[in-house]
């Protein structure tokens, strides 16, 4: 049975200025043990995607149809409670700026035995801490620094904290939101690279949520690209660094700076983010893409298999 | 291009930390130790390192947002700590900062026509008409096109990226001759970075601007600068052609930035350089190599006492390591194919 | 939507249309303009009829307090005066104390904080010891003192001194949202620009302070009035003006206190009235200048 399974999900925001589709015809899966990575430009839905998973949305997202089942459970169909020990113990997500939101006046490591007491109320204090030292070993913390008060840990450490957070409860999936993109480098690396520890050694699954398509590729299994809510394009981050299909993803590429020696000129991607209201037809990307033809205004494209499990939508493949 | 615009000498820099709740504990921070560093005129410069290694206070040191506590910085061979008043006042219409946050960068309650006409009131640039050609040539350059669509526009109804471009026509309006530009891209997607990296190189092309480009994204450094500087805790360890730094590095710094990078553009062998110490605990600094404590390749009583200087390498290429040349060597055969090469 | 260029709505607009949008906020507002209205309307009962007059009129058919009649819609008090036309005028007075008192100390308030925040040091310590000293000297009690050596003061004079009294909560505020924009971005570019204190000043730091300094203003309304009603009823108002406070004095002067209730709650029910109000003003722009209500993405 595969771990996440996400069947045509589509959500709309209502807003004053009526509703905005913000996820539309959304299919993908995770395997146990598995890194997929969603990328896509600011604005894309890719938030709006975790937080569907989770069931977080706020209060103005409407599910239009869809399903999103949890080892074989549809999670749109769980009562409160059952969602409340859905949430965290099996999946858990780290969100976007994360690292601000750790309790300034708590010490972190109380926060992280706090986090554990709500869920596991019976676990004994003896228990109780040498899981919470076991989790700062795990991402890399010094033990000496449980004490501490946020505020005296710098960024990354921070981040960290809350990697531990959100490891606590010993959940299957972790849905990673721009988890790393406020840290530098060589921070960011080492986070990673606990991140894929973690993935080989307990057998986690993560879903990971990014704008740096260079990172997707470095740390995912797969790679979803969103462009407008869609999905455009998923295969393995082999396949798609290779061979990028549609013509966002080239795009995408090319838009980006490497280390390599000769200097390619890069190529933007002209134009600004779209923003689509109402259930629009055809291609998402039609208005930017160097490709586009008159039909790709009319038909949604449908999807088309280019390699083993490497999928596109785009009408000129 | 080889005449510098800019230099400092010895640039000290230290700050004194907020201490605990009841005051104790307040340390003093050093973030620029001993600077000495020259920029040609013409050319792109990249200032690189971690969080915290002080580039941000070189910029704002050379901005005249802060003092330094010790040292010098000469543009055009002109002392600029010691201006004052008008003096001060022309040095500003030469040099201009643009920062990360472009959310925090621009006066919310300003439109975009308020924010770009300021530099030309304070400065008494122009008539009322002139200005305004100003404006839109300036908005042109950066790609706020066409210019009338955005001039009444209000920041909150602009997107990350077209607010950075407000911020950068905001520098440029005065045609300054230098500009700093402190991680204008880190927090944009990368499509809207490509389009501002571009706006850069034309700054350079057709104005012939100076451009210090500060970034933690080496990538963005290898594609924008024409040289580089490493920056580690304040202290300069490598400096060179920015293709030099980034595909033979000499500092073991520098190769463990490199490290970090993800890795796009694949190539068969993926190795590493490895110098970088995986556990360590943070602790207080040392006579020696800022970057002792965490250097793989640290030996022992000389890398802890003694603190190294920067040394010329190749012509050019400059690092600050000890044994420099003998990891260069030995990293650069196993580390041949991941770069290219 | 670039192809159609953006609209010049700046932030403040876009605060007062969500300000629109609270309930609590558009009630408040409603209520303030019945006020207004009163206010307004107070010069018309003496133009009727002299014997209207809040003040002079005397109704020459009566000499003991009277309750509501075709004649005198809201009775008469002691000696026949119309309670509906001081009523109209207690409007005009809370408004003109009311306003121009908060508008006065937020003002001052506003200067003196922005100057600490900006230039810190001296100017700072001296500002807020000042601040300090004032803030802990209870405002009613000082201007029953001086009111007492004076011999009763003029309604301007109790304006100014609630002005100079109520400015340091407001300069504390403001001096601490002062010191929190210094140092941002925006600022900062204004100096690398070269841009004089006195333009950062009024140009950058005060128009992103005046939402803050408008919410406290608000409040300080509601204190002045209160603070003027409170001395008029206890015998420290201006003699001249008939303000709620001074009526709800004579009603308590001449014995009326349980006995005309036509007399005794009218004012009573303003000076709540007026004062709840602004409180919901208050509360209302509270959430439209608090990020964390505000819904950003309807923009
Ligand atoms: N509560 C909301 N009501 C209305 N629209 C919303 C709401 N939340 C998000 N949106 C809109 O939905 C779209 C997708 O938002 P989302 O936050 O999922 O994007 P994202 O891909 O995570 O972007 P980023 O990289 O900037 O975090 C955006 O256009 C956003 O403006
Ligand atoms: N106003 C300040 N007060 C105290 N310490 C400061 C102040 N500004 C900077 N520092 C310290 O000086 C050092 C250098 O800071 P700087 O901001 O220059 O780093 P940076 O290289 O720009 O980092 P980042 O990539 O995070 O922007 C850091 O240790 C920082 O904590
Ligand atoms: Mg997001
Ligand atoms: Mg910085």
């Amino acid at each position: 049975m595969r771990l996440l399974e996400v069947r045509d999900l589509a959500l709309e925001y209502r807003t004053k200025k009526g509703p905005f589709l913000a996820l539309e015809d959304i299919q993908f899966h995770v395997e146990k043990g598995e890194v997929l990575a969603f990328v896509g430009e600011s604005g894309c839905g890719k938030t709006t995607l975790g937080m569907s998973i989770l069931r977080l949305l706020p209060e103005n997202a409407h599910i239009l149809r869809g399903e999103i089942l949890f080892e074989g459970r549809d999670i749109l169909r769980l009562s409160q409670e059952e969602l409340r020990r859905y949430r965290w113990k099996e999946v858990s997500m780290i969100f976007q700026a994360a690292m601000n939101s750790l309790n300034p006046v708590k010490r972190v490591g109380d926060q992280i035995k706090e986090a554990i007491q709500t869920h596991e109320p019976d676990i004994s204090k003896g228990e109780l801490k040498r899981r919470v030292e076991a989790l700062f070993r795990l991402v890399n913390l010094p033990l000496s620094r449980i004490g501490d008060y946020p505020h005296q840990y710098s960024g990354g450490m921070r981040q960290r904290a809350v990697i531990a957070m959100a490891l606590a409860l010993r959940p299957k999936l972790i849905i990673a939101d721009e988890a790393t993109t406020a840290l530098d480098v060589i921070v960011q690396d080492q986070i990673l690279k606990e991140t894929k520890l973690l993935q080989k050694e307990f057998g986690l699954s993560f879903i990971f949520i990014s704008h740096d398509i260079a990172l997707a590729f470095e740390v995912a299994d797969r790679v979803a690209v969103m462009y407008g809510g869609r999905v455009v394009e998923m295969g393995s981050s082999h396949d798609l660094e290779d061979s990028p299909t549609h013509p966002y993803t080239m795009a995408l590429l090319e838009s980006y700076p490497t280390l390599t020696v000769e200097r390619r000129r890069l190529r933007p991607i002209p134009g600004d983010p779209i923003k689509v209201t109402g259930g629009a037809k055809g291609c998402r990307f039609f208005m930017r893409c160097p490709e586009a033809e008159a039909s790709c205004k009319e038909i949604t494209p449908p999807w088309v298999e280019v390699g083993k499990g490497h999928m596109v939508s785009c009408l000129r493949r | 291009m080889e005449r510098p615009i800019l230099k400092t000498r010895a640039l000290y820099k230290t700050y004194l930390t907020k201490g605990g709740f009841f005051g104790g504990g307040k340390k003093r921070i050093v973030a620029l130790h001993d600077l000495n560093l020259d920029i040609f005129r013409g050319e792109i410069f990249g200032l690189v390192g971690e969080s915290g290694s002080g580039k941000s206070t070189f910029g704002r040191l050379i901005i005249r947002l802060e003092d330094p506590d010790k040292g010098e910085i000469l543009f055009e061979d002109m002392d600029i700590l010691r201006l004052r008043g008008d003096r001060l006042r022309s040095f500003r219409r030469e040099v201009q900062i643009i920062f990360q946050d472009p959310y925090q960068s621009l006066n919310p309650y300003l439109s975009v026509e308020d924010i770009l006409k300021e530099p030309l009131q304070i400065h008494k640039v122009g008539d009322k008409k002139e200005r305004m050609e100003i404006l839109e040539e300036t908005m042109s350059m950066v790609g706020l096109v066409p210019p009338s669509a955005y001039i009444k526009a209000y920041t909150h109804q602009l997107s990350g990226g077209q607010r950075q471009r407000v911020a950068i026509a905001r520098a440029m309006v005065l045609r300054p001759r230098f500009l700093i530009a402190d991680e204008p891209t880190s927090m944009l997607d990368a499509s809207i970075s490509a389009q501002l990296f571009d706006i850069f190189l034309n700054f350079k092309e057709t104005y012939g601007v100076t451009i210090l480009f500060i970034t933690h994204n080496l990538s963005a450094a290898n594609y924008l600068c024409d040289r580089v500087g490493v920056l580690y805790k304040g202290h300069l360890v490598e400096l060179g052609r920015s293709q030099e730094i980034l595909t033979r590095p000499y500092h073991p710094y520098t190769m463990a930035l490199l490290d970090a990078v993800p890795k796009f553009g694949r190539c068969d062998i993926p190795t590493e350089f490895g110098t970088l110490q995986r556990q360590f605990e943070g602790g207080d600094e040392s006579l020696g190599c800022p970057f002792f404590k965490r250097c793989q390749r640290a030996k022992m009583v000389r890398c802890s006492n003694e603190l190294p200087v920067l040394l010329e390498v190749e012509p050019g290429h400059f690092s600050s390591c000890f044994y420099g040349e003998e990891i260069h060597k030995e990293v650069m055969e196993s580390a041949a194919c991941r770069l290219g090469i | 939507m670039s192809e159609l260029g953006f609209e010049g709505k700046g932030p403040l607009r876009e605060a007062w249309e969500l300000f629109l949008e609270s309930s609590i906020g558009k009630a408040g507002l409603i209520i303030l303009s019945i006020f207004a209205l009163m206010a307004i309307f107070s010069f018309v009962p003496p133009m009727i009829d002299p014997m209207y007059h809040p003040m002079k009129g005397v109704d020459p058919e009566i000499t003991t307090s009277q309750p509501p009649s075709l004649r005198h819609w809201l009775g008469t008090d002691f000696m026949g005066r119309d309670i509906l036309s001081q009523l109209l005028a207690g409007a005009r007075v809370a408004f003109l104390v009311g306003i121009t008192a908060a508008l006065m100390s937020i003002i001052l308030g506003t200067f003196l904080g922005m100057l600490a925040g900006y230039f810190g040091g001296v100017v700072d310590t001296l500002l807020m010891r000042t601040a300090d000293v004032i803030m802990v000297l209870p405002t009613l009690l000082v201007i029953l003192v001086l009111a007492s050596l004076f011999k009763g003061l003029s309604i301007w004079s109790i304006v100014i001194i609630i002005a100079l009294f109520r400015w340091p909560g407001v300069s504390r505020v403001i001096r601490a949202q002062t010191l929190s924009l210094k140092n941002r971005p925006f600022v900062e570019a204004a100096k690398a620009l070269g841009a004089s204190h006195l333009r950062i000043m009024m140009r950058h730091l005060l128009p992103n302070l005046v939402p803050l300094a408008f919410l406290y203003m608000t409040f300080r309304v509601t204190a002045a009035i209160v603070i003027e009603a409170a001395l008029a009823f206890l015998g420290f108002g201006d003699p001249t003006t008939v303000s709620w406070g001074m009526m709800l004095q004579w009603v308590w002067k001449t014995g009326h206190m349980f006995k005309a209730p036509y007399w005794l709650l009218p004012p009573g029910i303003c000076i709540s009235l007026i004062t709840l109000s602004f409180y919901m003003i208050g509360r209302a722009m509270e959430q439209v200048l608090d990020p964390r209500l505000r819904k950003d993405w309807e923009g």
